[in-house]
C-alpha cells in the first residue's frame, strides 16, 4: 500500500516537472517563464520528496525529508514572488517588455 | 625535464615580478588587477605540483574575489581610488623581518618530492579520537593548533572591516512587505534549528562550528535585511558583538590551555578526563562551541559596520 502510494507521488512530482521543464524552454516570455517554473520547484520537487520519504526505511530519516518539503514549500514561492516584486518595479510590464 | 626546470623559474620571475609591483603601488585598482595576475600564476604553479583540484579552487577563488573587490570599490569610492603612499620604514622593517624568518623555515621543510603519502590518520583516528568523522578529527583534535589561528584570522578580518568608511552604505532600507515578515519569522527559527544541529552533530557528519556560525549569521542578517537594522541593534549591538568573537577564540584557547596546566601540549584533549576519549569529546565540542561563537559574530560585525545604523 504504501508502495504503491510513494511511486504515485513519484510520478505525479516527475509530471509537473517535466511539464514546468516544458513550459520554461517553450513559453516566450519573463513572466511566462517564471509561471512554468514555479510549478516545478513548489509542487513537484516537495511531491517528489514526499515520495522519497515514503520508500526510506528509517523513521527520523522519513522526518527530515517531509520537513525538507515543507521548507521548499514555502521558500520557493518567496523567491519566485520576491523575483517577480523587483522585475515589476524595475519596469518590466506584465507582458515582458521593458517600459 | 629541462622544459620543466625552466617553466618553475620562469614562474617564479614572473611571480616576484608581480608581488615587487603590488608592494610598491599605492592605487588600490592596481593592487586588484595585480592580485588576480598572482592568483594566476598560483593556479598555474599548482599545476605544476600536480593538484589540479586546488589549481581550480584558486582559479575561481581568485576570479570571485577581484570581482567582488571591484565591486565594493565601486560602492566605497565614488571617484578616487588613490591611497596614502607614503614609505613608512617601521613597517618595512617589520615585513623584511617576516619574510626573513619565513625564508629561515623553509629550511626545515622536506626535501621536494621526498615526503610519502601517510595513512596515520585513515587508520589511526577512530582508535584514538572515537568519532567516525575523520575531517572533524583532524580539524579540531590532530590539528587544532591550525583551527585555533584560522578562527582568529576570521576574527581579525571582520574587525579589519570595521575600519572601512563607506560613503554608501549597503542595506540600509528594510524591505516593507507582509509576505516577508511572515516568510522570516517561520525560517528564522528553522535556520537557528538547523544551525544548532549541524553545530551539535559536527563529530559523525560532515558540519561543526564554522558552518553553525555562518547560517546563524544569515538568519540574523535575513532578519535585519526585513525588519529593518534599529530592530537587529536591540539584540545585537556592534561592542556585543565584539566581545563575543574575541570570547569565542578565548574558549578555544581556554580548552588548550587547561591541558597546558595539566602537564600536557597545547590543546591535547586526552588529559580532560580520565577516560582519553571522553576527553576528545568534551574538548572537541568544546573548541566548536568556540569556533561557533566567534565566526558567527565576525559575520555579524561585516554585515553591521557596511550597513546603516551601525553608528548608533
Amino acid at each position: 500500500m504504501i508502495n504503491i502510494l510513494s511511486y504515485f507521488c513519484l510520478f505525479l512530482g516527475l509530471v509537473f516537472i517535466i511539464i514546468s521543464i516544458v513550459g520554461y524552454n517553450r513559453l516566450p516570455d519573463y513572466f511566462s517563464k517564471m509561471h512554468s517554473s514555479t510549478l516545478g520547484d513548489a509542487l513537484g520537487a516537495p511531491i517528489f520528496i514526499i515520495g522519497l520519504a515514503l520508500q526510506s526505511s528509517s523513521l527520523i530519516f522519513a522526518f527530515k525529508m517531509a520537513l525538507l518539503s515543507i521548507i521548499l514549500l514555502i521558500v520557493n514561492p518567496t523567491a519566485s514572488y520576491f523575483l517577480n516584486k523587483f522585475a515589476i518595479r524595475k519596469g518590466l510590464n506584465i507582458n515582458g517588455e521593458e517600459k | 625535464m629541462i622544459l620543466e626546470s625552466l617553466l618553475n623559474y620562469v614562474v617564479i620571475l614572473v611571480s616576484s615580478i608581480t608581488i615587487s609591483a603590488l608592494i610598491l603601488s599605492n592605487n588600490i585598482m592596481k593592487i586588484i588587477l595585480l592580485n588576480s595576475v598572482f592568483s594566476t600564476l598560483a593556479v598555474i604553479m599548482y599545476l605544476i605540483l600536480d593538484a589540479p583540484d586546488v589549481a581550480i579552487t584558486e582559479g575561481c577563488v581568485g576570479v570571485l574575489s577581484s570581482i567582488f573587490s571591484i565591486f565594493t570599490l565601486n560602492k566605497i569610492y565614488k571617484n578616487d581610488f588613490k591611497i596614502a603612499d607614503k614609505f613608512n620604514p617601521t613597517l618595512f622593517m617589520i615585513i623584511m623581518t617576516i619574510t626573513l624568518l619565513l625564508l629561515f623555515t623553509t629550511q626545515g621543510l622536506p626535501e621536494f618530492g621526498q615526503t610519502k603519502p601517510d595513512n596515520y590518520y585513515l587508520n589511526n583516528s577512530y582508535n584514538e579520537i572515537g568519532i567516525t568523522s575523520i575531517v572533524t578529527s583532524i580539524l579540531a583534535s590532530y590539528r587544532g593548533y591550525d583551527t585555533m589561528l584560522e578562527t582568529l584570522v576570521i576574527m581579525l578580518g571582520s574587525l579589519a572591516v570595521l575600519l572601512i568608511k563607506p560613503q554608501i552604505k549597503l542595506f540600509s532600507i528594510p524591505i516593507k512587505d507582509l509576505i516577508a515578515e511572515k516568510f522570516v519569522s517561520f525560517i528564522f527559527a528553522l535556520l537557528l534549528l538547523f544551525a544548532f544541529y549541524l553545530q551539535f552533530h559536527g563529530e559523525i557528519s560532515p558540519g561543526g562550528g564554522f558552518q553553525a556560525g555562518t547560517i546563524i549569521a544569515a538568519s540574523f542578517i535575513l532578519y535585519g535585511i526585513v525588519f529593518g537594522n534599529h530592530n537587529l541593534i536591540k539584540f545585537v549591538s556592534l561592542p556585543k558583538l565584539i566581545v563575543l568573537s574575541v570570547a569565542g577564540i578565548g574558549i578555544y584557547l581556554i580548552t588548550g590551555l587547561i591541558s597546558i596546566l595539566r602537564g600536557k601540549s597545547l590543546l591535547n584533549y586526552n588529559i580532560l578526563s580520565n577516560n582519553s576519549l571522553i576527553g576528545q569529546s568534551i574538548g572537541i565540542n568544546a573548541v566548536e562551541i568556540g569556533i561557533g561563537i566567534s565566526v558567527a559574530a565576525s559575520m555579524l560585525i561585516i554585515y553591521l559596520s557596511l550597513s546603516d545604523e551601525s553608528s548608533t
